[in-house]
Formats: structure tokens, C-alpha cells, sequence
């Protein structure tokens, strides 16, 4: 098991955009459902007249645990939040919240969140989540 | 349509040995339960047609136990493949493919789980290893498996002492059963008092990690009158898939999933049973939020009340619904894909040689999870024949 996302034809256009820290999502043309993980097919309606666009970054907590071991390769030295985020365009997704306590008091459900980039190691740049109005670090 | 009770399993057994078993591998594990199965039935492996092995190569799998079948089922989505398999193997018969399918499980977990396991969660290439795995942690099964949890405590006030009387009333259960790892009766402030592992998920909310095989004989109800085990009968059977990726943040309905129902609905309905009729059930506890979200989408109890279910004692011994009667994967045995050891106690049960036995017990419901919230198939089993 790889710890660091290994990109496949279908999500490298993902990848390419989070490297300049841009979130991509992809939207089908037929059916306008918005839709994540990248597939070339729309989840909703099978059509492949698909295309990525850029997502707002705004979201909310949907759900979480906050894991006692996170990965070595995060040096978090604490507890981790790991989020399922729900995106402002419909999707949910997991990731974690930062830029704030990792305790029950301060991650609220439905919280709402802006999007936001760390690298772990020489991992490629991953999604994180911060509270929305908390200044980014 | 398969009629209720046209089919039997006709021999079950677990491993000789479970919980920490250094000597055997996943395929030892297999094997030793498969040979244990067929004793239990009085065949030869030369009597099988039919072979189904979740996890582990099937080929392998047949070469070494000698069966030579003319169909095989190697589906591999995690614990419930075995139940699964169940369905599939059932089909198989009717259809004439086959008559007499070994169904076959072994995992060393424990000892040696990086050898011959074929379910390999988080592969290259794949979207749960782009897009869940980075984020999970070493706690990776509590941390994706948990996912809904924390929504479903804010929205329904299930409390944590709630999640840890779930794992008090299974070891009441472990306590009665000599094979069982944990037999010291528990309490909700121990349970709340063991490590976090992913708050709110504690060390004692969490399964055992051990080696353990297991194997069954599926035939006709009309050849397993010719077997020398005591038939236990199929009324029905149900299954779903919901998601392929390992996190549930793409699951319809996290809090009370769609594909449980759809599963619980098609066994209810293939049996001919309401829950009333239900007098013993195994529902896989991976972790003790997973019977919470069992009870309610199998439809035992109303969606947001199967904390309070469980605290005012339903499930334990002496109970409306004895649960996860051999301790469960929280106090019995739990090896990573824990659907066959659901079945091989609902068939004790119904054969009446559990080690807490539930008296005068003629049904038993087995529900199991494949992945994390990714499948699940239901069986439900009686010690008669309709």
C-alpha cells in the first residue's frame, strides 16, 4: 500500500490543477450532476460529454474521527482530523480539516470550510480543508 | 427464484485452531477449515463440484485441496464475500452448474497477514489509494468505517457510552463461550477508559486482530438428507453494493445506507419472514458502531434508536434478540474479513451446539459488511425445513 497518491490516465488532470493548488471536479454537460472521484463517465447518467471545471473550494464538515495515528509522513505529532467534506457543488469527499484544534469543541458538523493545500514529504500537493474565515496559515 | 429451504449447508467448521496460529498461513488457515468442513460432512474432496474462496487465490485453492470444480467464485468485496458466495453457490446448483460447493475461508491476520492475502485494499492506481489513503492514518479501518459516526451521534444523540455497552453485552456473550479471546466480563467505564484509536473510536470499540479459517458444504436440501451433519437450511438471502473506494464519503444516505436496506428487504422477502420470526442474529461487528447501523438498516429498530436498543440489554444474554452470540469479532475472533465466522455460529446455533447456545433458536439472521460501507450481503438460515 502506497501512502502517496499514484495518478491513472483518468485522474491526472486532477493532479495537474492541484499541483497549482486548484480544485477540480468534473460536471457532466447532459445531466449538469457535478461529480467526484474523476471517472470519464457520469455516475449520474453513464454520459461520457463530461468536463472538468474549477470548484469553489467552499464546503462543509459532513463527518469526521480524529485518528490517534495519523501517517509518520504527515509529522503531525497529535491527533489528525479525517474529514468527509461535503463540497459547495454537491460531491463528498474525505480529507482533513486544518488550521484549527483537532478536538470535538472546534470541529462542529456542517462547520463551513474553505479548501487548501499542504505537502507531506514529497508527496504531490493534497486537499485539506480549513474553517471558513479562519485566516490560512 | 429460489424457494425457501431448497438448499442446506450440510457441513461447517471452523480451523482447528484460531486466534494466534504462527504455523499456518492465510492458505493453511483455508485448507485446515475446508478439511474440517468436509469431515464435519462425512464427503471427499473428490464429492465437490463447486468451490468459492473469497481473499485467497481459488485456483490455488483447488489444486491443493485436490477439488476439481466446474465452477468456481472467486468474488473478493471484503467480509461479506462468503455470504455472498452463499447466494452465488445456491444459484449455481439451481442452475445445474454444480451440486456440491465448498465454500472456504482462512486469514492470518495476525501472525502473517502480509502472505497470500488476495483483497488488497489501497492498490496503485486505484481511487481509494489517490484519494482516501493519504488522509486515513494507521487507523485506516476506524478511520473510513467511522466516517458516518460522528454525524449520526449529533444528529440522533447516540452517546459514546451507547457504541461501548455494544461491546459489554458481546463480551456477557465471549464470557459463556471457552474458544472466545476476551472472556472477562467488561464494563462501559473500561471501555471508555481503553486508548482512543480514532476519537470517538476506542481500543475495546475495535475487533481483535487474529488468524482464523472456516468452510462450509452448500447442497440441496434433497442431498443433504444423504450427508451425515444435520442439515441447517437457507430461507433466504440478500446482497448490495454501494461503493468501490474504501472511504464512504460517496455512499447515498451515509447515516442509514440505502444498500443495507435493499439487502435486508431481498433476504426478508426470499424467506417469507418478518423480524418477528428472527430468533438469533449475527451482525458483523467490525467495530461496536457497525450493529448500531446494522439493527437500524436491516430494520430491527428504528433509524436513530438502536443506542438505546442496545443499552436497555435486547442483545445480551437472556435478551429479545440475542447478538453476536460467540462474542463477535470484538471478543471472539476476528481476522480481517470476519463473514464466514458469522455464519459458521448462526449454523451452531442452528444445529444446537453453540457454546451459548440461544435455547429453542429455529432462525438466525447474518448480516456482513465488505470493505467500508462498500457491500454487505444478509443470510438467513433455520434449523428446520419449511
Amino acid at each position: 500500500m502506497s501512502l502517496l497518491p499514484r495518478p491513472m490516465p483518468e485522474t491526472q488532470p486532477y493532479w495537474d490543477a492541484a499541483a497549482q493548488e486548484q480544485l477540480t471536479i468534473q460536471r457532466c454537460a447532459d445531466c449538469c450532476d457535478a461529480y467526484f472521484p474523476p471517472a470519464p463517465v457520469c455516475p449520474h447518467c453513464t454520459s461520457r460529454n463530461v468536463a472538468w471545471e474549477a470548484a469553489s473550494g467552499r464546503a462543509s464538515l459532513y463527518s469526521y474521527v480524529i485518528t490517534a495515528s495519523p501517517w509518520p509522513l504527515w509529522d503531525a505529532g497529535s491527533p489528525v482530523s479525517v474529514a468527509t467534506i461535503a463540497l459547495e457543488e454537491g460531491p463528498r469527499l474525505l480529507s482533513t480539516v486544518v488550521d484549527c484544534d483537532q478536538t470535538p469543541a472546534v470541529l462542529r458538523i456542517d462547520m463551513p470550510l474553505l479548501a487548501t493545500w499542504r505537502r507531506f514529504g514529497d508527496g504531490p500537493r493534497l486537499l485539506c480543508f480549513r474553517p471558513a474565515g479562519a485566516m490560512a496559515s | 427464484m429460489i424457494r425457501p429451504g431448497s438448499f442446506a449447508i450440510a457441513g461447517a467448521a471452523e480451523s482447528t485452531d484460531i486466534g494466534t496460529v504462527p504455523h499456518l498461513s492465510s492458505m493453511g488457515l483455508a485448507l485446515d477449515g475446508a478439511v474440517n468442513a468436509l469431515k464435519d460432512a462425512g464427503l471427499k474432496a473428490s464429492d465437490i463440484d463447486g468451490l468459492a474462496v473469497g481473499h485467497l487465490p481459488v485456483g490455488n485453492v483447488a489444486q491443493q485441496l485436490g477439488v476439481h470444480p466446474r465452477w468456481v467464485d472467486g468474488t473478493s468485496i471484503g467480509g461479506c464475500s462468503w455470504i455472498y458466495h452463499l447466494r452465488s453457490a445456491m444459484a449455481a446448483i439451481q442452475a445445474g452448474y454444480c451440486s456440491t460447493v465448498l465454500i472456504v475461508y482462512g486469514e492470518s491476520g495476525r501472525s502473517h497477514p502480509h502472505l497470500s492475502n488476495a483483497y488488497d485494499v489501497g492498490r496503485p492506481g486505484s481511487i481509494e489509494q489517490q484519494f482516501d489513503i493519504p488522509y486515513a492514518g494507521a487507523s485506516l479501518s476506524a478511520s473510513l468505517f467511522g466516517q458516518p459516526l460522528v454525524r449520526y451521534m449529533a444528529t440522533h444523540g447516540l452517546t459514546e457510552a451507547q457504541i461501548a455497552m455494544v461491546a459489554v453485552a458481546q463480551r456477557d456473550w465471549a464470557a459463556l463461550n471457552p474458544r472466545a479471546k476476551l472472556r472477562t466480563p467488561t464494563t462501559v467505564e473500561e471501555v471508555l477508559a481503553s486508548p482512543m484509536i480514532a476519537w470517538p473510536i476506542r481500543r475495546a470499540m475495535t475487533c481483535l486482530v487474529s488468524d482464523a479459517g472456516g468452510a462450509m458444504v452448500v447442497t440441496s436440501a434433497e442431498r443433504a438428507k444423504d450427508i451425515q451433519a444435520r442439515p441447517v437450511y437457507v430461507l433466504g438471502s440478500g446482497s448490495a453494493m454501494e461503493n468501490g473506494g474504501c472511504s464512504p464519503a460517496g455512499t447515498r444516505n451515509p447515516m442509514a445506507p440505502d444498500f443495507i436496506r435493499t439487502s435486508a428487504r431481498d433476504a426478508f422477502a426470499s424467506a417469507g419472514l418478518t423480524h418477528d420470526d428472527i430468533d438469533h442474529l449475527m451482525i458483523y461487528d467490525a467495530f461496536a458502531f457497525n450493529p448500531i447501523f446494522g439493527l437500524e438498516g436491516l430494520g430491527f429498530v428504528p433509524v436513530g434508536e438502536s443506542g438505546r436498543f442496545i443499552e436497555e440489554g435486547h442483545t445480551r444474554p437472556g435478551g429479545k434478540l440475542p447478538m453476536n452470540t460467540n462474542g463477535g469479532g470484538l471478543a471472539y475472533a476476528h481476522s480481517g474479513a470476519y463473514g464466514m465466522l458469522c455464519m459458521l455460529e448462526a449454523v451452531r446455533q442452528m444445529r444446537g451446539e453453540a457454546a451459548a447456545q440461544v435455547r429453542g433458536a429455529r432462525t438466525s439472521l447474518v448480516h456482513g459488511w465488505g470493505g467500508f460501507w462498500s457491500a454487505c450481503a444478509t443470510v438467513i438460515f433455520s434449523s428446520e425445513r419449511p
